[in-house]
């Protein structure tokens, strides 16, 4: 019966965070119809996606960069629409953001803004559908005015440092958004529509002229203004005129893609399209013959877009080999084509959904029968999920940190994956010194949930998870020792649970009897949240420490009772307490697996709950939907925990009540069942 | 049986070591601990750390009460001080007397050594240990840091329109004061003493046509101190307080209003001499001056997150000249003293104008105590839990051998 109760909770957790996994990947209700839509040929495709660009600090691709945009206003990375003859079309973030930048009537169409909160479009004044819906920027632009004016207000409300509202807050957000998607949709205008010369074409008509034939006159120009202002008089209406539709069209394209490489190896910052017209219209360019040519290249390939697909996708390339060269030139492209590699490989999506979750459901099956040669082909299948998974697993951190060039934990969303692969390896290690199947079994699980956990981050975030160290962790050595020793402290605390954790369900569900071998699994167990809790001390207690050594070079003081620092002694403080409470006697069976249950909540409080009290060295940003999480985490072991200790309770009540019925009825052992 | 009628036949002063040196007090301590470090840190998000830490880890206190979301509970707890003054007694007295003695016990031996190491580094940092910072332009030199919590009411003497000489009141004794009470301060080198009161932790002096003022609050040339809330930063009060030039009989003289946010002292004139009264941050002298040369700072391409910042600076000492760059992770110590890159400005500087660097200056006998303890506890519990893993695997049953 307990067996079948264990495989149905199984299959229930796994279904439940799975669902969790994919929620953002739920289709959506219906879809919007484009009959008109002509996706991107693949190989054009494949070239843009590796066009270099600086963004959030570092050089990266521009798939990469897509990607986080798509997640940021999309939540997720791919839409679908209804294409021609009612056919389901995919577009992934490359597309869409080919779109928004060469076809930005199309893009406009595209269901580009998830909104959470119905009552933010209400607040703009649109008709809201459901409470979580996707818009695109065509239905928003009709309150575009309102929006404007609400997200203006409100940040000004920030920088007086007035609290928000949560709609508030959302319709902030949203603006920035729809701020963001126009700086992309209005990035080629420029290239698109030239400037219009008043009264230059035969007959008095306007020409239209590229913009980077009028930077080539940049100077005629400027020497018009200069003259006009030498006479105390306001330039000529044609030139004013020119000047402004200047103005607007460089602005356009000044806040979109920083895909550019500067000339003057000094100058850290790429630059946008609109930076090279304003430099050279003001003169300020070192380069003016450069930024021309820069130009020049995206005026081509524009209008080749309009007409010719596949001169497209050449001139693409050419532009992008250009790129590549300056960026190479400048000692930065090195990791381009690195993490190209590691988007197609996808190393922690395929540990997901390929290792670690069919791994959880042959563990499930497995449950069924755990003897005989069922048994034994489960546990194999276990073995070589949980294998495959930390394979892809090592391979993604490694990746990452040859990208990165640093060690691999340097940010929050880091110490998922590098948990995540501790556990599991500690499990798969400790299956290969026991042989029992119980670490084995918490392998492909904590390899699940660790990995949809960094998922769900990720998905939330919607920012890039590779972003550049800031000065004061800027020291490898002590990025490999502190942070990686403290990580992998939480990672033992998190492992010492699970197993705390397997010793308690098993107890409930009624895995183990009073029979030997029941009593030695259970006392196994035990031995083992021992040893894993006195690895979590050890860890944990060289982490905090060589964390204030860190403190001290850093910042002058060993402790300064710092959220984070404080989490980290709390973690350290537990676990001496359950090394000295099973010392003196007060912490048994069942005292060591619920207080190393406990461990769970005080490693959640460290990892977690520090980051969203928004105070002290370490803090991060942190949405309410994490908070929510972890919230739900302490009730979810809280609630096992309450089971624990009332089954604890129980169970000694009734062998009191036994001891005592059998003291006064001694004949009874007699009759007792041989054990 | 026995051992209960042992136990309660032994002389009262064995017992109490016996409970100093239990496991139980080691629990009771480590909850206690974990408990008020929980509390402290959920506190310090609404009263900020100074006051969190102050009133969690003074040793002026013995009990007290913690407030979550600014609410009190009703729950006394010991002071963290104490609780770790206890803690180091029952871990001493535990190693020395519970621990056995043997190679099986080498490693907890060694880690227990350790950790009193670390909590006596922490003793003696908590009150042995100084900090301070000081700013210095590009271009200039300093040999003064400036504390960050400590004021000081300054008297200085002024001859031909120089100071000559700085008599000084650590506001450390006002703190107690309350608005009411007032404290006389006997000058021993000046020719009069001083009579603070109405001192205020955090306070603006505000005109009396600009600010609605209390009854309490005494009016000085037009001006009253407002008080305000201490701030979550605490570095960032600036008390004030009323002084009182008395005459050495006893004598009421010339009232004045000092406060921090002044930016000018008072002066007053005794028998044709001129002196500055002033309240200010305590200043605090250095064995050697600092130049800063250069001050350079870097932001990830595109973003405002720090990237580098570095200062070059020249330490003088006795016309002897030492360059020296203090960038994070990497500060200067000398003499006991140690200079870390802490923070620059101004914050909307453009290229090319000139900045100042902000180091944080510690003077800290522990420094370096907690990185040897961690060398001691780290081989302790390592040689500790190996010999536990391999006992833990050599006990394994062996596996059972499948029948083919």
């Amino acid at each position: 019966m307990g067996r079948k109760v264990a495989f149905g909770m199984c299959l229930a957790v796994i279904g439940g965070i799975f669902l969790l996994a994919v929620k953002e990947m739920r289709p959506e209700k219906s879809y919007t119809v484009l009959p008109d839509y002509a996706p991107w040929q693949e190989d054009t495709v494949e070239v843009a996606k590796g066009i270099p660009l600086q963004a959030g600090g570092r050089v990266k691709p521009l798939e990469t960069y897509a990607g986080y945009l798509m997640l940021s206003m999309r939540g997720d990375r791919l839409i679908k629409i209804v294409g021609a003859d009612g056919d389901k079309v995919k577009i992934t973030p490359t597309e869409w953001l080919l779109d928004a930048l060469f076809r930005p009537e199309v893009a406009m169409k595209l269901p580009s803004f998830r909104v959470d909160n119905s009552e933010v479009i209400e607040l703009v004044g649109l008709e809201a559908r459901e409470k979580r819906d996707r818009y695109s920027y065509e239905q928003l632009s009709a309150a575009r005015p309102k929006l404007f004016e609400l997200g203006t207000r409100y940040e000004e409300m920030q920088r007086q440092d007035e609290e928000l509202s949560r709609v508030e807050t959302q319709t902030l957000a949203l603006a920035r958004l729809v701020r963001n998607f126009e700086a992309l949709i209005g990035y080629f205008a420029f290239a698109r529509s030239g400037i219009e010369l008043l009264g230059a074409g035969v007959g008095g008509e306007s020409q239209v002229q590229r913009v980077s034939t009028l930077m080539a006159t940049a100077d005629v120009i400027r020497g018009v203004l200069a003259d006009a202002q030498a006479r105390g008089e306001a330039p000529p209406a044609h030139v004013t005129n020119l000047l402004q539709q200047i103005t607007d069209l460089s602005n356009a394209a000044k806040f979109g893609l920083p895909v550019l490489p500067p000339p003057d190896p000094e100058t850290k910052d790429w630059l946008t399209a609109g930076n090279r017209i304003w430099g050279v219209m003001t003169g300020t360019s070192s380069d003016p013959e450069g930024a021309i040519a820069d130009i020049t290249a995206m005026e081509t390939l524009v209008a080749t877009e309009a007409h010719e697909p596949a001169k497209f996708t050449e001139r693409l390339e050419t532009w992008r080999g250009s790129l590549e060269e300056r960026a190479r030139d400048r000692g930065e492209y090195r990791p381009v084509p690195i993490e190209l590699k590691y988007n197609r490989a996808n190393w922690f999506f395929n540990a997901l959904f390929f290792c670690f979750l069919p791994g959880a459901l042959v563990l499930s099956l497995g449950l069924l029968a755990p003897q005989g040669g069922w048994g034994r082909a489960m546990r194999a299948g276990v073995w070589v999920f949980s294998l495959l998974g930390l394979g892809l697993l090592a391979a993604g951190i490694v990746q990452r940190s040859v990208i990165m060039d640093r060690p691999p934990v340097g940010n929050l969303f880091d110490t998922i994956p590098f948990i995540t692969a501790g556990v599991v390896l500690v499990a798969l290690i400790a299956e290969l010194l026991t042989r029992r199947g119980i670490a084995l079994g918490i392998a492909p699980v904590m390899g699940f949930i660790g990995l949809v956990l960094a998922r769900r981050f990720e998905f939330g975030d919607g920012t890039d998870t590779m972003d550049p160290l800031i000065a004061v962790l800027r020291s490898n050595f002590w990025l490999m020792t502190h942070v990686l020793t403290i990580t992998a402290g939480y990672a033992a605390g998190l492992l010492a649970a699970v197993v705390g954790l397997v010793y308690v369900l098993r107890r409930i569900l009624g895995f183990d009897d009073d029979s030997k071998s029941g009593k030695s699994t259970r006392r196994f167990l035990t031995r083992m949240t021992y040893g894993v809790v006195c690895f979590t001390l050890l860890l944990s207690l060289i982490g905090t420490v060589l964390g204030g050594i860190w403190a001290n070079y850093s910042w002058g003081r060993f402790w300064g009772w710092d959220p984070k620092e404080n989490g980290a002694l709390m973690i350290v403080l537990w676990n001496l307490l359950i090394l000295h409470g099973r010392l003196g006697g007060f912490l048994r069976e069942w005292g060591t697996n619920l207080a190393a249950l406990f461990g769970a909540v005080v490693v959640t409080f460290s990892w977690w709950h520090v980051n969203l009290l928004g105070v002290g060295l370490h803090s991060y940003g942190f949405s309410d939907s994490k908070k929510m999480m972890v919230f739900s985490f302490y009730g979810l072991i809280g609630i096992v925990l309450l089971f624990g200790i009332g089954f604890m309770l129980h169970e000694r009540a009734s062998k009191k009540a036994a001891r005592l019925e059998g003291a006064s009825r001694p004949g009874d052992d007699a009759l007792a069942p041989a054990k | 049986m026995e051992s209960s009628v042992a136990n309660r036949n032994k002389p009262l002063a064995a017992k109490v070591v016996e409970f100093l040196s239990g496991y139980a007090l080691a629990c009771i301590l480590m909850l206690l601990l974990l408990v008020l470090t929980w509390l402290g840190t959920l506190e310090q998000v609404d009263r900020g750390l100074f006051v969190t830490v102050k009133k969690y880890f003074s040793y002026e206190t013995f009990f007290l009460f913690p407030e979550i979301k600014g609410k009190l509970v009703p729950l006394p707890l010991p002071s963290a001080f104490w609780v770790g003054a206890v803690f180091f007694v029952n871990l001493a007295l535990g190693t020395i007397l519970r621990v056995r003695k043997g190679w099986k016990t080498i490693g907890v031996l060694i880690a227990h050594g350790g950790m009193l190491f670390l909590l006596l580094g922490a003793f003696v940092t908590q009150v042995f240990s100084e900090r301070g910072n000081m700013a210095i332009t590009e271009g200039e030199v300093s040999n003064v840091a400036q504390h960050y919590f400590d004021h000081v009411i300054e008297v200085t003497e002024i001859a031909d329109g120089k100071p000559a000489k700085v008599h000084v009141i650590a506001t450390r004794h006002l703190e107690d004061l309350q608005p009411d009470d007032e404290r006389l301060f006997k000058m021993a080198n000046l020719p009069f003493d001083l009579a603070v009161s109405g001192y205020r932790v955090n306070a603006r002096p505000v005109s009396v046509s600009q600010g609605a003022r209390g009854p309490a609050e005494e009016v000085i040339d037009g001006f009253f101190l407002q008080a305000r809330e201490p701030e979550v930063e605490a570095e960032r009060n600036m008390p004030g307080a009323v002084v009182e030039v008395r005459a050495k009989d006893g004598t009421p003289g010339e009232r004045f209003l000092l406060s921090t946010a002044s930016f000018h002292p008072a002066t007053l004139e005794i028998d044709g001499k001129l002196y500055a009264l002033n309240l200010r941050k305590a200043l605090w002298k250095m064995p050697f001056t600092v130049a800063l040369d250069n001050f350079t700072h870097e932001f990830h391409p595109g973003t405002m997150r720090p990237k580098r910042f570095e200062s070059e600076i020249r330490r003088i000492q006795d016309g002897r000249e030492e360059p020296v760059l203090i960038k994070m992770n990497d500060p200067m110590r000398r003499q006991g003293f140690t200079f870390f890159q802490a923070s620059w400005g101004p914050q909307n500087a453009a290229p090319g104008d000139t900045l100042f660097s902000v180091f944080e200056v510690v003077r800290n006998p522990a420094d370096k105590w907690p990185e040897w303890s961690l060398y001691v506890t780290g081989v302790g519990l390592l040689v500790h839990f190996l010999m536990k893993l391999v006992l833990f695997i050599t006990n394994q049953p062996k596996r059972r051998v499948r029948a083919s």
